[in-house]
């Protein structure tokens, strides 16, 4: 993997692992979104009701960040990086959010 | 505009596959939703004027409906009066009725004759503009319901991804090529060129398009997410039997929507008197004191399943931008007229919900009246000819490639992609004309199963005579 590394920063980026950093963007890219929702919605306190403006505004940065992490992947030097980043944000997140909810409850 | 060599490249690549994936879909999805920007008018157009005397005075309404929940008990569950009736909707009082076994439910509607006795009819409302809209929903392929939401879903993200790649690809050589329109140069270039005209000029639509189906497509598990998380248990319960569906909030209500499917079953008790219930007279001078320009277009009543009677009244407002495809709504108090929720109340909505209006009205073009609407036909056209190009190219692209590489003819899938682009376009745009003309020359005989085989068979039909043209050798190119 170090290798393709060190190829994109000689020969810059290229499509051929764009499965993995697509697949990356698809599952810890939406789990990330998600998180992003989590943490937003415990500061503003929302009861995740449809109804509720908080719980919709919630709804469109989530699909809204989706489509940008999908549209950005392709940046990431390799693909190890892409599941690095995303799904390590994903995790660290989502930790966060667990924390916060504790904290909060 | 400076952009990495290596980054543009990757995007290149990005953008011709995820087109070439999408490309045709959104074709249709496209085509058909230009046309369902006048869906009302066209199912209108479409249906035959019912044997129906005219609509009762409203005035007299109450008394409408005392004979009618007489003759119809089940109607008392959920029924509309109608304030603007036209073929879609005639009558003055309409409601769904469920036929025994598991028919589909039965639109009837009611007046009053000239001797004051109760005249009600089953409308038969053309299928045809429904129909288109939901080719449009279900981006040209006849799947079920549940398959076609993450299907349409899935070409909603590689629409958008194409636009993110499309845009960043453009953007350097953009004050050099917008304004090129170069035919001498061969019809690569020429194809370049209004795609790339039609892609620019068209973007802040296209973001627009691609966001909004984004969320249309997944909004429903998005919620059931934030429930997960945020509700607590109790609240969460409740959600599930809600008296209104997530869809109602972020979703498409279809154009009759307002008459809402009551679920059959046992008899909601009872307890409060009909009479109770403000006229329709009364209340919409209640509405006209509390929002003066709103047009109130049906006033649904329903049971909300403990006893009270609910009132939603659907309506518009010329100076405000409207959430669903015509109209916005208001939840009022049927006893006493008071607006108990205006947050989808055209003009009276709090800044942030209104903010999430204007992306809907965004969508539908539900802004600014016919003139709006017919430039989205013009946007939705456009948005069409831009996919087709953008497939043209592709082909175009990978016959160079051929070529050069010293191929005598186009390879397999060159040459399917060559003539599916084709006859897919041809076979949707007289597949659309077919059932069109269809609805107006033969009205009595569509029904949805006669118009989906109609469209379907030229949709198909035309395909295959695409593809059967004799496949010749290389064309001279350019």
């Amino acid at each position: 993997m170090s290798n393709t590394r060190q190829t994109a920063r000689r020969h810059g980026l290229n499509n051929r692992q764009w499965l993995p950093k697509v697949l990356a963007a698809v599952f810890p890219g939406c789990g990330l979104a998600f998180a992003i929702m989590g943490l937003l919605g415990l500061l503003s306190g929302t009861t995740g009701d449809p109804r509720t403006l908080s719980a919709q505004a919630l709804m469109w940065l989530t699909a809204t960040l989706w489509l940008l992490v999908l549209g950005t992947c392709f940046l990431f030097a390799s693909a190890r990086q892409a599941w690095a980043v995303l799904g390590g944000g994903c995790v660290l997140l989502w930790g966060f959010f667990l924390l916060l909810r504790t904290i909060l409850s | 505009m400076k952009i990495r060599p290596d980054i543009l490249r990757v995007y290149r690549e990005v953008h011709s596959w995820v087109g070439i994936c999408a490309g045709l879909l959104l074709f249709v999805a496209f085509f058909a939703g230009a046309i369902s920007m006048f869906e009302r008018p066209l199912q209108n157009l479409t249906t035959p004027a019912l044997d129906l005397p005219p609509p009762t005075p409203l005035s007299q309404t109450p008394a409408l409906l005392e004979q009618v929940f007489k003759a119809y008990p089940q109607a008392r569950r959920s029924y509309t009066v109608v304030l603007s009736p036209d073929r879609s909707l005639p009558g003055r009082v309409a409601w769904r009725s469920h036929p025994p076994g598991h028919g589909a439910s039965v639109l009837n509607v009611a007046t009053l004759g000239s001797d004051g006795a109760l005249v009600v009819r089953q409308p038969q409302v053309s299928p045809v503009a429904s129909f288109i809209d939901t080719l449009h929903q279900k981006v040209g392929l006849p799947l079920p319901p549940a398959i076609s939401r993450p299907v349409m879903g899935v070409v909603a993200l590689l629409y958008g991804l194409a636009l993110i790649s499309g845009t960043l690809v453009f953007l350097p050589t953009l004050a050099r090529n917008l304004f090129a329109f170069r035919r001498i140069d061969g019809p690569r270039k020429f194809w370049l060129d209004i795609h790339n005209l039609l892609g620019f000029f068209s973007l802040p639509f296209h973001i627009v398009m691609a966001v909004t189906s984004v969320v249309f497509a997944f909004h429903d598990p998005i919620f059931a997410v934030q429930s997960r998380l945020f509700a607590s248990p109790s609240a969460r319960h409740a959600s599930v039997d809600g008296s209104m569906p997530g869809s109602m909030h972020a979703g498409t209500p279809g154009p009759m929507h307002e008459i809402a499917d009551g679920h059959p079953g046992p008899h909601p008790a009872i307890s409060h008197d009909e009479s109770a219930l403000l006229a329709p007279t009364d209340l919409l001078a209640t509405l006209e004191t509390q929002a003066p320009g709103f047009v109130a277009d049906t006033l649904f009543y329903s049971h909300n399943g403990r006893g009270d009677m609910t009132l939603r009244v659907t309506g518009h407002d010329s100076r405000y931008s409207t959430r669903g495809p015509v109209a916005g709504f208001t939840t009022m108090d049927p006893r006493t007229g008071k607006i108990l929720s205006a947050d989808y109340l055209p003009g009276h909505q709090k800044t942030g919900f209104a903010i999430l209006t204007v992306f809907f009205a965004l969508h539908f073009g539900s802004f600014g009246g016919n003139a709006i609407r017919w430039g989205y036909v013009v946007l939705g056209f456009a948005g069409a000819a831009l996919f087709y190009t953008g497939n043209r190219l592709w082909v175009d692209a990978r016959r160079r490639r051929e070529k050069a590489a010293g191929f005598a003819r186009d390879s397999l899938a060159t040459h399917i992609l060559g003539r599916l682009t084709p006859g897919w376009v041809v076979g949707c745009v007289i597949g659309n004309a077919m059932i069109l003309a269809a609805a107006f020359l033969m009205p009595d005989l569509m029904t949805e199963t006669v118009v989906s085989e109609l469209y379907y068979a030229v949709f198909v039909g035309c395909i295959v005579l695409f593809m059967l043209r004799p496949r010749t050798t290389r064309p001279s190119t350019h």
